[in-house]
């Protein structure tokens, strides 16, 4: 009897999806479905296209047409601008990004995605900004997704994910070349492009060249000192393929580099100049079928960094296949399986053990339209995570063997969310989620012995017996057009993070004879808690007027070990109460004008000059004006004057690193 | 610091307030209409053919909408050339790429089954049409854009949509 109900059902789901997933002939058409909605799309939050009014998160989608307008030249200097986001710049090319919480050195709590692929580096699970092989002139958008979104996208998508999408070259041709030039030596020349060729074949390719002086860095800060001539440099390319074998099947090949030098902050606050040498390799199949879209996906990252203390070499190399379909008229399913392994040499020293950790991971997503103003969205996933490592850290430094490097983690992550649609208009989505971060390779497997003077010896290690990071959020959001066109937006969250992970103070975590040498962990530091309200409204006029502002206020609890003795960690203090951008532009036939206002509220940033002393340096309030005026003098040709942070003048303190200065350039383009 | 939740929530609740606005038939809705066209699976080329199937009492209707596609009304990947159709006298109504029905013709069972019998897509701003009607589509689009699909109807008449539009829009 059981049996037979099983099948019946398990044939009934068959042939429903059999006619809910009839077509999925192309990848979605990101241009024509916002024309035709009047609204952006995305598939960034379930995996399943939708309407920005219609998903189960809080989102900032920002398209081209949004990029071109502002006098920013790269991707923390546009998402500044957005409520929820936190960005400190430390350098000329390390802006810290981070959604509703500090953005510290080394920022771990963000996933970040070019095209699906995931480009934060997977040693410390940070973004290095500056390394992303994308260029502003070929963004088809990029969509941020507040709050822990694991059950989606896996570990460390615990503050958000940022996803950022090309233009697809089978959906439109274009070709854009830039020159940009300005003050302290700023220089940029880049090229990007796609075309058709036939119905079948389409590629697309990007390079570009920045150069810049750095910024200044204070005398105070010894390691920030030692930086100062160095110059930012920035080579990016990608090259990417799309044929299409039927108006079911496409595949796309794409391979990216990414060849640089750029100061930045570390995870402990102190600074560092790093060489980045990255590589990358991707490969989707796509294909529409009775029984639903099938994704699979292959990629590999390619990772050599080469930062003050020593040289990392990791490869992450990751596979996923993916359905997506309808059954009946009212539910979208979405299943995946993944498979990633991430490897390394022995780092930063060399002779401790390459070690390296395998994840399986199954996640489902359910949306379900209960109504015609009503929608309900459950997702889940589970990861299994096992290390190794393939040699004993070396006993006269080290407390590890490599057997204590075997380790598995088992997790569970689950977003929910209910969207209702009232009657007297906008949506209102009520959402809880719960996140993991897992461990990362600094986590545990960092090795490295320090000379701390007259030959005294200690040990920074990584740490097998650390715990993943889980993050709770609870979130109450409203969206809505206002009577006289005034869009709303708004949101209510409250975000609790277990288990913090986090690095050492100046206490030594283990001492012998627990440890060879004093001892200095990364490891679980505690709890924090953030709660936050967001505010943002946004309008326009007939005239070529447009205008947003918005507001976010954040208080922050910690519940963690002592700053400075056990930990670096301040997410307290270093996260500022209350940010408010503003923007009033402008636009009449071939011209337009922007401007900008950003104010942060002060903030007590940790700082580690030398190995060693933490402190906490007072960081005030500021407020950055910021203009850009551009003429385009026909369709084909356009210059911009851009005049970021014009009152900062030769720099204002707005970290411990690098004073932050002012930039003036022009920029050319040239577009087909 | 909880207790700051409170008050901001009921801020967020306060600003729910007003009534919805009724859509009507307008050029909007035939760009709407045609760029949903462009997701519909099988046709080829750009040009798109549309009926606008009337009744005597939305004549006046009708010819302001034919006149909004006299010479190709541009609607995203689709040029949209109408044709005015009376539900009187469905013969026009072979070769066209979809019907748009207004006043009682999209309450006229024979006039959507006339639709579907010839393949093409019926649609209507009447949301009665799809949700009860002969219909494939109903569409409104003010205050927002809403498109609604019925899919037995769409079997019927053997439409079929890209499934990423399909996941997009409201299916019945």
């Amino acid at each position: 009897m059981n049996t037979r109900i099983i099948m019946t059902t398990v044939s009934a789901l068959a042939a429903s999806a059999a006619l809910g997933g009839q077509s999925f002939a192309q990848t979605l058409d990101y241009q024509m479905m916002s024309e035709l909605f009047g609204e952006p799309v995305t598939a960034g939050a379930t995996g399943a296209p939708q309407r920005a009014s219609d998903v189960p998160a809080t989102m900032i989608i920002i398209t081209q047409d949004d990029i071109q307008r502002f006098p920013e030249y790269d991707i923390p200097g546009i998402i500044r601008h957005f409520g929820g986001m936190d960005v400190t710049r430390y350098a000329f090319g390390d802006g810290q990004t981070n959604i509703r919480g500090a953005a510290i050195g080394y920022t771990p709590r963000l996933l970040v995605l070019v095209n699906g692929r995931e480009v934060y580096i997977d040693t410390y699970g940070y973004t290095a900004w500056s390394s992303l092989p994308v260029r502003l002139d070929e963004i088809q958008q990029i969509e941020v997704v507040k709050g822990p979104q694991s059950a989606l996208y896996g570990f460390n998508a615990v503050g958000g994910v940022v996803n950022i999408i090309t233009r697809n070259p089978a959906q439109q041709d274009y070709l854009v070349a830039r020159v940009n030039y300005g003050g302290d030596e700023y220089t940029e020349a880049s090229m990007v492009g796609g075309r058709s060729f036939g119905d079948d074949f389409a590629v697309r390719f990007s390079y570009g060249n920045t150069e810049a002086d750095e910024f200044t860095p204070f005398a105070s800060n010894t390691y920030a000192a030692e930086l100062s001539g160095d110059r930012y440099r920035r080579e990016t390319g990608a090259l990417q393929a799309r044929y299409r074998f039927s108006d079911k099947v496409n595949i796309s090949a794409e391979t990216t580099f990414t060849d640089g030098f750029w100061a930045e902050n570390t995870s402990v606050y102190y600074a560092t100049s790093s060489l980045y040498e990255l590589a990358s390799y991707k490969v989707d199949l796509e294909a529409d079928s009775d029984f639903g879209f099938w994704t699979l996906s292959a990629y590999r990252n390619e990772t050599d960094v080469g930062p003050a203390f020593g040289p990392l070499s990791a490869e992450l190399t990751a596979y996923r296949a993916q359905n997506l379909f309808k059954i009946g008229t009212d539910n979208t399913i979405r299943l995946s399986v993944e498979y990633r392994e991430g490897d390394a040499g022995s780092f930063p020293q060399p002779g401790n053990g390459g070690f390296g950790y395998e994840t399986t991971a199954f996640s489902a997503m359910w949306n379900r339209r209960i109504s015609s103003n009503v929608d309900l969205t459950l997702a889940g996933r589970f990861d299994s995570m096992d290390w190794s490592r393939d040699g004993d850290p070396n006993p006269m430094f080290f407390a590890f063997t490599a057997d204590d490097y075997s380790v598995s983690y088992e997790e569970f992550s689950y977003n929910a969310a209910l969207v209702w649609r009232p009657e007297s208009g906008g949506a209102v989505r009520f959402s809880a989620a719960q996140g993991v971060q897992a461990p990362t390779m600094f986590d545990v497997g960092f090795t490295l012995p320090v000379d701390i003077g007259g030959g005294f010896m200690v040990g920074v290690s990584g740490n097998p017996s650390i715990e993943p990071a889980i993050i709770n959020n609870y979130e109450i959001a409203y969206d809505r057009t206002l009577s006289n066109g005034v869009e709303f937006r708004g949101a209510v969250f409250l975000e609790s993070t277990s288990d913090v992970k986090g690095v050492f103070g100046m206490a030594p975590d283990l001492l012998p004879p627990s440890a060879p040498v004093p001892t200095y962990l990364f490891d679980n530091r505690g709890d924090t808690e953030t709660m936050g309200v967001e505010l943002t409204l946004s309008g326009g006029s007939d005239d070529g007027f447009d205008w947003d502002a918005n507001y976010t206020f954040k208080a922050v609890e910690d519940d963690m070990q002592p700053f400075g003795v056990n930990t670096a960690l301040d997410f307290e203090g270093a996260t500022p109460s209350h940010i408010f951008n503003g923007h009033v532009g402008w636009t009449s036939g071939r011209f337009t004008a922007d401007g900008y206002v950003n104010y942060v509220s002060s903030i007590d940033m940790p700082l580690q000059p030398v190995f060693g002393p933490i402190t906490s340096v007072p960081v005030e309030g500021y407020t950055a004006f910021s203009f850009r005026g551009g003429w385009d003098v026909n369709e084909h040709v356009g210059f911009s004057l851009n005049a970021q942070n014009v009152n900062f003048g030769d720099g204002e303190v707005t970290n411990t690193h690098h004073e932050h200065e002012s930039r003036v350039w022009v920029g050319l383009t040239v577009r087909q | 610091m909880r207790t700051i939740l409170l008050p901001a929530i009921a801020a967020i609740a306060a600003i729910a307030v007003a009534a919805p606005a009724m859509a009507e038939t307008t050029t909007r809705d035939l760009e709407v209409i045609g760029r949903a066209l462009g997701f519909v699976e099988g046709a080829s080329g750009s040009d798109r053919t549309v009926a606008i199937v009337y009744d005597a009492a939305s004549e006046a209707e009708a010819q302001a909408l034919a006149s909004a596609m006299s010479g190709g009304l541009s609607a995203g990947r689709v040029t949209l050339n109408g044709r005015l159709v009376s539900s009187s006298d469905l013969s026009g109504l072979s070769g066209v790429d979809a019907a748009v029905l207004l006043g009682s013709a999209a309450s006229d069972s024979n006039v959507a089954s006339a639709v579907n019998s010839s393949g093409a897509m019926s649609v209507s701003t009447d949301m009665s049409c799809v949700e009860s009607g002969g219909c494939v589509m109903g569409v409104q689009s003010a205050p927002s854009v809403r498109i609604v699909v019925n899919r037995a109807n769409a079997n019927a008449a053997s439409v079929s949509f890209a499934a990423a539009f399909a996941m997009m829009i409201e299916e019945i």
